[in-house]
């Protein structure tokens, strides 16, 4: 299954360099902006000023921290870094199963003597390197900026690598459910739409449930509630709990998608 | 039927299959033995495809038995890939391959090492030279596609090879190269089970056909087994008017005009010849029954004969 989990990380080469150098340069960029934006001092003013709807973005309603390592995670959480390694996530997970049924390409793929769980479980092995490298790379773009500008000692290096750790774990949760829709779908461009509507009403639900109290019992059930790299960097995390969540859901939706790849009928 | 349970390397039996509202097989039976070239024809939406995709273990079936190699389509899949040769109706590669990068892809799939001389053979034979193989299948015109497509279900010698219109898109030359390596294939014992829509095709290189109408088997047997009990049709061109309540054993007379005749023959032929001779005949043409007369009197709207059927 070697040539498998290589090959689906070679076709999708180019997104994941994509996402990987995008989130390295924006973690870079995010260190370097610390000081432009006036250091902890100001910021801390700052955040005392902007409005509850922008706290509840950042699931910041304990404080904000306002030193450079709590700066930095807190943007682990913002949208381009959620967006563009979900982008990596979806187009993998899409073209796992669905676009290769729809394409017709399967029917030659699978024509080997492989069973069919495990050339979906080789392809999921190859989302979860792809999450790797995605997240490593955003925590060592922030490590670069810390080095260039000379403020390395005032970066908690271990704590942004558990915040990473919190943002794999989500886009692994994330990935299985679209491994999960892919793998009972004819349809790529139908996967990709119902997986992003579900992400983006998970999204939603989790931020409104903040700033308007009827939807608070609601949000655990996204998974966007257990991802809080703030939190963890203003050391009142309940990071464990939380990959311990998203990473049962990843196991439970890769396992369910294998049996239903397995068992489903390829159609086109 | 029983002795040849052994030796069927395909053996279909009351296979049903339904998509939704639409019941696509209703109880397919089947027996292709081993080393058998073999026909599956139909019209579009008949169930060709659907049978060949149960068969080959990419959808579950119903109802029914379908066993390829002895064993279970479906549950023993893998094995029975193992020994599968499998050309699909849709050609499509996926993931930006090299034409040579998708058959060491394949080959790695299946567990091929090393040189592959069977491969290098085929390439040759089906014109895909170097030059194709290094560009990218995206560019491959639909013709080019197939030939690929059948070296990867041929390159490993499959004791079954299983084709869904495999002459599709190929040109002229290119069939006859395709059907001589399918005689030598059987040859070496290899089953062919093969769908098609060019009659002549299947005429040619297979040994029985089975004919499928909505969603179950119409006829099976030899062409020739096919034919047999058809009417055949004799023109015959007199020279003087034939005379009036003139009658040809074992023929009906289809058309009359002048001093031409036509005549559908579904007795022995020999009786009409005599009863011809008698006269002073200027031409005569006798026409055997095509495949495709054969399916068309099985698929036309007033059609619907079983084999065997005058």
């Amino acid at each position: 299954m070697r040539s498998v989990f290589a090959q689906t990380l070679r076709s999708h080469r180019v997104g994941l360099l994509s996402a990987s150098l995008g989130l390295f340069a924006m973690s870079l960029i995010i260190v370097y902006t610390f000081d432009a934006l006036g250091g902890a001092g100001q910021l801390s003013d700052l955040y005392d000023s902007l409005p509850d709807i922008f706290a509840a973005m950042f699931r910041a309603q304990g404080g904000f921290g306002a030193t450079l390592t709590s700066y930095v995670a807190l943007d682990y959480r913002h949208p381009v870094y959620v967006i563009a390694a979900m982008s990596f996530v979806l187009s993998l997970a899409s073209g796992s199963a669905a676009r290769e049924v729809e394409r017709g390409t399967a029917l030659l793929l699978l024509a080997a003597p492989i069973a069919r769980w495990r050339y979906l479980a080789a392809k999921v092995g190859a989302l979860a390197a792809g999450v790797a490298v995605i997240a490593a790379m955003a925590w060592l773009g922030s490590l670069a900026g810390a080095l260039l500008i000379g403020v390395a000692a005032n970066l908690d290096n271990s704590t942004l690598l558990l915040a990473q750790l919190n943002a794999a774990a989500l886009y692994l949760a994330a990935g299985a459910i679209a491994v999960l829709i892919s793998s009972g779908s004819s349809d790529g461009g139908k996967t990709v739409a119902l997986t992003a509507g579900v992400l983006t009403a998970m999204y939603f639900v989790d931020f409104i449930s903040v700033i308007w109290s009827p939807m608070e019992p609601l949000a655990p059930f996204g998974l966007f509630y257990y991802f809080d790299p703030l939190a963890v960097a203003v050391g009142n995390s309940t990071l464990w709990r939380d990959v311990a969540v998203l990473l049962a859901v990843a196991l439970a939706g890769f396992a369910f998608a294998l049996v239903r790849f397995h068992r489903r009928d390829i159609t086109r | 039927m029983s002795a040849h349970h052994a030796t069927d390397a395909i053996r279909v039996a009351g296979l049903r299959k339904r998509f939704g509202g639409v019941e696509a097989l209703r109880g397919v039976d089947l027996a292709v033995q081993q080393g058998e070239v073999f026909g599956f024809l139909g019209p579009n939406g008949a169930g060709k495809t659907t049978t060949i995709r149960i068969l080959t273990g990419f959808i579950r079936a119903d109802q029914g038995e379908a066993r390829a190699l002895g064993m279970d389509a479906w549950r023993d899949s893998v094995a029975v890939k193992a020994r599968l040769g499998f050309l699909p109706d849709v050609v499509a590669f996926g993931g930006g391959f090299t034409g040579q990068a998708f058959l060491d892809y394949t080959a790695r799939l299946r567990g091929l090492r090393g040189e592959l001389p069977r491969q290098k053979e085929l390439l040759d034979r089906l014109e895909l030279p170097d030059a194709a193989l290094r560009r990218n299948v995206k560019g491959y015109s639909s013709g080019m596609a197939k030939k690929l497509a059948l070296v990867h279900a041929m390159r490993h010698d499959p004791d079954l090879l299983i084709m869904d219109e495999p002459t599709e898109a190929l040109d002229p030359l290119m069939r006859q190269e395709l059907f001589a390596v399918i005689r030598e294939m059987r040859g070496r014992g290899t089953t062919v089970f093969m769908s098609s829509h060019v009659l002549p095709d299947v005429q040619e290189v297979c040994g029985r056909v089975a004919l499928i109408r909505d969603g179950s088997i119409a006829g099976t047997g030899s062409v020739d087994a096919l034919r047999e009990g058809k009417a055949r049709t004799m023109e015959v061109e007199f020279r003087l008017p034939p005379p009036d309540g003139f009658a040809v054993p074992g023929a009906e007379i289809a058309a009359r005009d002048g001093t031409r005749l036509r005549l559908a023959v579904s007795g022995d032929v020999n009786a009409a010849l005599r009863e011809l001779a008698k006269h002073d005949v200027a031409d005569l043409v006798y026409e055997r029954l095509s495949l495709e007369d054969l399916f068309m009197g099985f698929y036309a709207p007033n059609g619907g004969k079983e084999p065997g059927d005058a």
